[in-house]
Order: structure tokens, then C-alpha cells, then sequence
């Protein structure tokens, strides 16, 4: 099977940030006044989403009028079980996605929502082997056949490895099967990478699937020496973006042959190291 | 359940799943700690002192307790910290003698802002909050002097203080009335002591200590 739109370069580009819909309406406001250099390079916001939220009324006119573009992040789906047993909060979840009007959805390969409970850093990644690839691509294929924009699968935080396939193996059959873009998250690689021994350099290098990814997203992270053997690796979001991670964006945009859009996630950041990061994302991998 | 369930519930209550490999296992047991200590902070964070009374008063691995409990709440709680929350009061209601503790738990929840669930301690009917003067707040009965014990536990849970000082602590088993209204921001609770403001309903001579 080939991929259905390598020759597309996506319906998002530039740079984002993933924001609260309370920091949105903020960001929106400061991007259409230009209050600040790095808000005027914003292309547009990556928004978190559970079925039990409402949108606010004022932000598809809030976004509008800022010139950003939107995407969803969805935050609770488990996609490596099946889709019908969580009917309703993904029928709520397009319902929330259409009043947004975003350019595409994003959601983590993993277990989101372990009974009632929203797991957040305590999510399970996928078993990476053909089981778990065979429900993700039906529910996948399921969910994408609900959105009316592209529905992109995130390589998750990996903390230890399970399954006999290796994750961007994973990805890609995820992808090819599937027919849908990937998002690349930087950090998430750079922690498997810790975890399996890998250079992430030479791991992404190899990659075959890159032609699949559509998105990447960046945030701070720590990799600590641990007794264990190998480094303990923290998905640690509000950290400044490191020069390595930024290495790898470009590298990742090398060898996808195209202006990858590139997502700043700092949760917990000040706007002030956001801002910092925008010029840094716009003025050095952007170039 | 599935193999999810069962990685899961490995993770919190300390064992490897069976048919996990060999390689994975090591990584495994370093995951499963290193969750385990994110549940700790967040129960050292949003209840620092019924942690730090159930690890000086109870038992010092207490915390563990909670960590093992905590899958069972995935049923109700809607997030981690309401679990934890609910896996406290699980482990607290099983040990005989931990009322006074378990109240204190039941106060220091009443000013959380992400617990999906009320505290569980005794609710007075609005009419007789509203008798006392005391509108748009909802009012609990404790049976131990909690905002007194909350302060002293504050004191020692901040500074990390031997158990010893917990537990030359007397508890003192004497009505007490808590009201929590939500927050002018809008985001928590404002919790104060209104026991002057209520009609006494009286406590029984059962032994407070723990």
C-alpha cells in the first residue's frame, strides 16, 4: 500500500503552540495585536480536548480574527482498544471538533482512560506488536471515516517496551495501513530511544516512514543517569527546548523533503519562554 | 481484563505481569517505582498531612498502601487525584482506630479543586446552616478538633519532622463544624472554621488517638 498523500505537504504549516482554551482566547488576542514579536509568527494553536468540556462560544471568532489556524489534540481516545466501547465520548469529541473547525485532529497511540479515570502522564503506550496494530487501525480508520478533517496518530511517551516491533516501525505500519498521517513528537523519540539503547539521530535517520509524518511536535525533557542502564528519560514540557531536540526537527524536515509544521508544546512555560522558543523554532529551523 | 489491565495494575501495585519478557521486566520495575513516586508527590502536594500523620501514625510504607489501592478507583474517580483520594479513604476506613486521621483527610479535601467527588464527611442540612447565619457554603461535621490537628500536622508535615513529634500529638476528640464555599475567582475553595456558629450535636467518651 502506498501512502495516500506524500505529495501533499498537509493542511497545517508553520508553527504552533499547544494552548488552554483559556490561554487561547489570550493568545489570540496578543497575536491580533501584535503585542509581541513572536505571537506575529504564530501560525496557529494546538488545542486539548475531552468529550466533557464545552468550547467556548467566542473561539472560532476569536481564532478568525487572530488569522490562526486550529488544531485538536484529543486527550482521552484509547485507540489501541476498540473504538466501540468508547461510542460516546468519541461521538462527543467530533461534536466538540466540529464547533472548533480545526485542520486536523491529533491523539497518542495509548491507554488515555483507564475506566473513569483520565490518566494524563500516567497513560500506557501500545504493546508494539501486530494485535495492538490491527484494533489501532480499525478504530483509526473508524475515526477518521467520522472527522471531516485529517486525523494524525502521535508516537506516545514510551517509559519501557513492550511488543516485538520497534515504535517507528509501528508508526509507519500504523500509517501505511491506516492511510493517515503521523505526527512526530521529538521528545517522545529521544525517551524510547533512551529506553531501547538507541541513537535517536541515527534511528530517525533510518527512518523509512518519515514520508508519513505531517506534523512535529517539540517540548523540553530531562534524561537523567539512572542505575538501571540506561537513562531515565522525563517528559518534561515547561523545560526550555533543547538545541538537540531543535537538531532534530531539522533533520526530521531533511529528510521529509519539506517545512514540517512544527508544534511548541510547553504546558506550564511561561509566555515568556514560549515567545522565546517561537523566534528561536522561526529564526533557526525555519530558515 | 486485558494485558493493558494487567500492566496496569502491575505498575501500581508492584508485580511484572507474567508473560512480560525478560528485557522489558527491568524497565518495568524502574516504571513501575517511578509512577508510583508521581502518585507519592501528588499525595504529599494535595494532602501533605494525612500522608505524613498515615506514615508517622500507621505505618512508614503507608504510602504504598494508597499506590495499591488506587487502581480499584478507576471505576468512579474521574481523575488521579480523585483516586487517590478515594484510595486513601479505602486504606484509612480499614485501619481500626484512624477516624481522627480520616477526618483530617476529609478536611484537607474540602479545599481541593480537581476532586470530582464531596469528602465524605457528615454533611449538616442546609437548614440549620442557614439558621446559623451561613449562606452559600456547604458545612461538615467532624467529631475531632481537625483544624487544630490540621495546623500542627501542617507544621510537621512541612518540616519533615520525626514521627515521634505526631505522635506525642494528642488528638483532640471534641465537635467540630467546617464550611466550604467556592472561591471568589472561582477557582477552589475558601474553608473555614464556623464551629462557634452551630448548635453542638455532641460527641461520645470513645478514645480519639489513633
Amino acid at each position: 500500500m502506498t501512502s495516500p498523500s506524500f505529495d501533499s505537504p498537509g493542511p497545517l504549516q508553520g508553527i504552533g503552540v499547544s494552548a488552554t482554551f483559556e490561554e487561547a482566547a489570550r493568545l489570540c488576542q496578543w497575536r491580533a495585536q501584535s503585542q509581541h514579536p513572536a505571537w506575529s509568527r504564530l501560525d496557529y494553536l494546538q488545542l486539548g480536548i475531552y468529550s466533557h468540556q464545552s468550547v467556548p462560544p467566542s473561539l472560532p471568532g476569536d481564532l478568525h480574527a487572530a488569522g490562526l489556524d486550529a488544531v485538536v489534540h484529543l486527550l482521552e481516545l484509547n485507540l489501541m482498544r476498540p473504538l466501540e466501547l468508547q461510542a460516546e465520548a468519541a461521538r462527543r469529541l467530533v461534536e466538540q471538533i466540529e464547533r472548533i473547525g480545526p485542520v486536523c485532529v491529533e491523539e497518542d497511540l495509548g491507554l488515555w482512560r483507564w475506566g473513569h479515570t483520565e490518566l494524563e502522564q500516567h497513560m500506557l503506550p501500545p504493546v508494539f506488536d501486530q494485535a495492538s496494530l490491527d484494533v489501532i487501525v480499525d478504530n483509526v480508520q473508524e475515526l477518521q471515516a467520522m472527522l471531516r478533517v485529517p486525523l494524525f496518530v502521535e508516537n506516545p511517551p514510551v517509559y519501557f517496551v513492550v511488543g516485538d516491533l520497534d515504535l517507528l516501525t509501528f508508526m509507519r505500519r500504523v500509517a501505511e495501513r491506516s492511510r493517515c498521517g503521523l505526527v512526530l513528537d521529538i521528545g517522545h523519540l529521544v525517551g524510547y530511544c533512551a529506553a531501547t539503547g538507541r541513537d535517536p539521530h541515527e534511528y530517525l535517520d533510518d527512518w523509512d516512514g518519515i514520508e508519513h509524518v505531517r506534523e512535529l511536535h517539540v517540548a523540553g525533557y530531562d534524561l537523567r543517569p539512572d542505575s538501571a542502564g540506561v537513562p531515565m528519560w522525563y517528559d518534561n514540557h515547561a523545560a526550555p527546548v533543547s538545541d538537540y531536540a531543535l537538531g532534530l526537527v531539522e533533520l526530521a524536515r531533511r529528510r521529509a523533503r519539506r517545512q514540517l509544521p512544527v508544534t511548541l508544546e510547553q504546558e506550564g512555560a511561561t509566555f515568556g519562554r514560549i515567545a522565546s522558543h517561537i523566534q528561536r523554532v522561526s529564526h533557526e529551523v525555519a530558515a | 481484563m486485558d494485558r493493558y489491565d494487567e500492566l496496569m495494575l502491575g505498575l501500581y501495585q508492584g508485580f511484572v505481569p507474567r508473560w512480560l519478557p525478560g528485557p522489558s521486566r527491568v524497565l518495568f520495575e524502574r516504571e513501575s517505582l517511578r509512577r508510583r513516586c508521581d502518585l507519592g508527590q501528588l499525595l504529599s502536594t494535595r494532602f501533605p498531612c494525612t500522608t505524613y500523620c498515615g506514615q508517622a501514625l500507621i505505618d512508614e510504607d503507608f504510602a504504598e498502601r494508597v499506590y495499591a489501592a488506587w487502581p480499584a478507583t478507576r471505576f468512579s474517580a474521574r481523575n488521579v487525584v480523585t483516586g487517590l483520594f478515594l484510595a486513601l479513604n479505602e486504606v484509612l476506613n480499614g485501619i481500626d482506630g484512624a477516624l481522627a486521621i480520616r477526618e483530617l483527610l476529609q478536611y484537607e479535601a474540602m479545599a481541593i479543586p480537581d476532586l470530582t467527588c464531596a469528602p465524605s464527611a457528615a454533611r449538616v442540612d442546609e437548614a440549620t446552616s442557614r439558621a446559623a447565619g451561613i449562606e452559600g457554603a456547604e458545612v461538615y461535621r467532624f467529631v475531632h478538633a481537625v483544624p487544630e490537628l490540621h495546623a500542627r500536622m501542617t507544621l510537621y508535615a512541612g518540616a519533615r519532622a520525626p514521627a515521634s513529634f505526631a505522635r506525642s500529638y494528642t488528638i483532640v476528640r471534641r465537635e467540630a463544624f467546617v464550611a466550604r464555599a467556592p472561591a471568589p475567582d472561582g477557582r477552589g475553595f475558601v474553608v473555614t472554621d464556623v464551629t462557634p456558629y452551630l448548635p453542638p450535636v455532641g460527641v461520645d467518651d470513645a478514645p480519639a488517638h489513633h
